[in-house]
């Protein structure tokens, strides 16, 4: 207790004798921030230009000794991004309306099977392994079949999306499901909580830091289905126009199509963090 | 218990399984090399479809020895949807190509370097067809109506014939990609189908179609035909094997010349080589029969085969830069040469 008592008296007699003490722990902080901030922000943002211009200046050329209608230059590409940019975009849309639906179908599904899953384990833990045996089929196969089954519209792509996102929300769901802290059962026992309201509660709320990993991994999963099944029997959407593009030689668009892929993929991801960051405020890992 | 004890047996029979496998693959790309006889120079042409009587000529060659006559070894390597054989024969992976004119121009243009070295086709193969049943019986009533293509280089000639009827594809009609069937067009989810009047016209008709009951557009007719199949390589490579290029060009004229004379026989041999089951006799008969029909044109003489018409590719090369295949006019001097096919000639 005493020497509680005199570290806070001591600390003030050395502010007192160093005035510009808290000063210099402020520039001090300041520049680690700034510091961080060069370190987080900068040095990627370097090492991207530096890869660019690399790139522009056809090193990587040399390098795999490749030919520049092979590997088009980044001018290129970003002149025909800008000649092109109305069909990108509406391409760009189409491609994540297909993503965006089907993840949220194919994740649906994937909840409902973990939720089964848990409520039921003897046989519901069945169909978590069969719902991860139809995720292991590869989508060049099951594009076609799709195809088959909902003509070569949308319907088609959206379906080979939800069947590749399934898998994931239902693993990771389910995991969540169970990875209750046995705390918190006894203590919804202790309530006399019914088996409903301890699902509801604990279990389901429990799981969905697990559920917006899943979602998260779903994003990325989505767009590669969309743009894959778009290269069977679509007339519209960037995996369409990719394909395309690359038969009829014109690769600085196939090279947008890419480029527009990759923007609207990390887009996508970021919305699904920032709904992530504001459902699961409580738990400790979005705790900063 | 039953798991932990497995675990390691498990572990052990995935590694055995992964070395098995890589010792098979080995084995495989090991034995392919064997077999060619001795002192003939390898060469591979890339086709842009399956086998099939389209490519008559070119396996009539190889079946009847003529090019192991010009000291060639040819492996001829069927094509796909998703093969591109211009970038086959750019990256090396094959010295000669079969595919459009209006494809070769667009690599070429791109920077790819390659250069025409004979003309299969002498007209345009591709028409669209209607049924009589939907009353389309004029470019002008393709408005507001589906229309097919395969894309990927063939939707150009298609392109042109809209735009010189005004038509805008992507706000006049719905211009859609069609499957490598013609059941879109049998089940009415497309209007107007492309179709190669050598191959999918014929599968309409052998699907109980009457020729009675369609309207057929022909591109030529309308003045928007592009050149077909033709015969390419890459500048560099020929260079260094302008020799091996003439034996071979003369070993398809005489394949072709065999070909178009023995119907039947060509028959044959493309029976020999299509995947089974894919196809019926029948119908390689009349592709065989249309087929040389783009090869030989009635009145068209016998020693011209795989020469390039100078007014047809540059018509060719006309809509193709109308059309937005290419953007600059292309250099028709540099993009096609009947120099390998006179030189043919004169051995024969």
């Amino acid at each position: 207790m005493d020497g509680g008592l005199a570290t806070p008296v001591k600390a003030a007699e050395t502010a007192k004798e160093h005035p510009t003490g808290r000063e210099e722990k402020r520039s001090r902080a300041a520049a680690r921030l700034t510091d961080s901030a060069v370190g987080r922000i900068g040095l990627p943002l370097a090492a991207g230009a530096l890869f660019i211009a690399l790139w522009e200046l056809q090193a990587f050329h040399r390098l795999l000794n490749l030919r520049v209608y092979q590997l088009p230059l980044p001018s290129a590409i970003i002149r025909t991004m800008r000649d092109n940019f109305d069909i990108l975009l509406s391409y760009a849309g189409y491609t994540l309306a297909e993503a965006v639906l089907g993840m949220l179908i194919g994740s649906a599904i994937g909840f409902l099977v973990a939720l089964a899953a848990t409520a039921w384990p003897r046989w519901g833990s069945g169909s978590l392994f069969i719902v991860a045996s139809l995720s292991a089929v590869p989508i060049v196969a099951l594009a076609p079949i799709m195809n088959l089954w909902f003509g070569s519209g949308m319907g088609s792509r959206v379906a080979v999306v939800a069947i590749t996102t399934m898998a994931a929300m239902a693993i990771n769901a389910h995991k969540g499901m169970n990875m209750v802290d046995p705390l918190a059962l006894d203590l919804m026992r202790s309530y006399a909580a019914r088996k409903r309201q301890v699902f509801r509660h604990v279990r389901v709320a429990g799981s969905l830091p697990y559920v917006f990993t899943a979602l998260k991994i779903n994003t990325t999963a989505s767009m590669i289905g969309a743009i894959v099944g778009e290269f069977f029997a679509s007339s519209r959407g960037l995996g369409y126009l990719l394909s395309n593009s690359i038969k009829v030689a014109k690769m600085p668009l196939g090279w947008s199509c890419i480029v527009m892929a990759a923007i609207v993929g990390i887009l996508f991801y970021l919305i699904v963090e920032r709904l992530e960051k504001a459902f699961i405020r409580w738990h400790p890992s979005q705790r900063t | 218990m039953l798991f932990a004890n497995s675990g390691k047996t498990f572990l052990k029979l995935t590694v055995m399984i992964c070395v098995l496998a890589m010792l098979a693959a080995c084995g495989r790309s090991g034995s392919s090399s064997g077999g060619s006889s001795p002192g003939l120079v390898k060469v591979k042409i890339q086709l842009c479809w399956v086998p099939q009587a389209e490519f008559a000529g070119f396996y009539v060659a190889k079946a009847k020895g003529y090019y192991e006559e010009e000291g060639l070894d040819v492996e001829i390597v069927p094509g796909g949807p998703d093969i591109v054989p211009e970038q086959q024969v750019a990256n090396g992976s094959a010295q000669f190509g079969v595919n459009l004119v209006g494809s070769l121009l667009s690599h070429i243009e791109q920077g790819v370097p390659l250069v025409q070295i004979g003309q299969v086709f002498q007209d345009t193969s591709m028409v669209l067809i209607s049924k009589k049943s939907s009353g389309i019986d004029s470019p002008e009533k393709f408005a507001g109506k589906r229309i097919g293509n395969w894309m990927g280089g063939n939707e150009y000639e298609v392109l042109a014939l809209f735009a010189k009827y005004g038509l805008d594809p992507l706000k006049d009609l719905e211009f859609v990609k069609q499957a490598f069937t013609m059941d879109q067009f049998l089940n009415d989810e497309i209007d107007v189908a492309t179709a190669m009047i050598y191959n999918e016209y014929h599968v309409v008709l052998n699907s109980g179609y009457k020729p009675e009951d369609l309207n057929v557009f022909n591109l030529d007719e309308l003045g928007v035909g592009m050149l077909h199949d033709n015969l390419f390589v890459s500048r560099d490579w020929l260079e260094e094997n302008e020799e091996t290029a003439v034996k071979f060009v003369r070993a398809s004229i005489k394949g072709w010349k065999d070909a178009i004379a023995d119907q039947d026989e060509a028959v044959d041999i493309v029976m020999d080589v299509v995947e089974e089951g894919s196809t019926t006799r029948e119908h390689q008969a009349t592709m065989m029969q249309e087929v040389a029909k783009l090869v030989k044109p009635e009145g068209f003489p016998e020693d011209r085969i795989l020469f390039t018409r100078d007014d047809r590719f540059r018509l060719t090369a006309d809509i193709a830069l109308k059309f937005g295949v290419i953007t600059r006019p292309a250099d028709i001097e540099a993009a096609y040469t009947n120099e390998y096919v006179e030189k043919a000639l004169e051995g024969m």
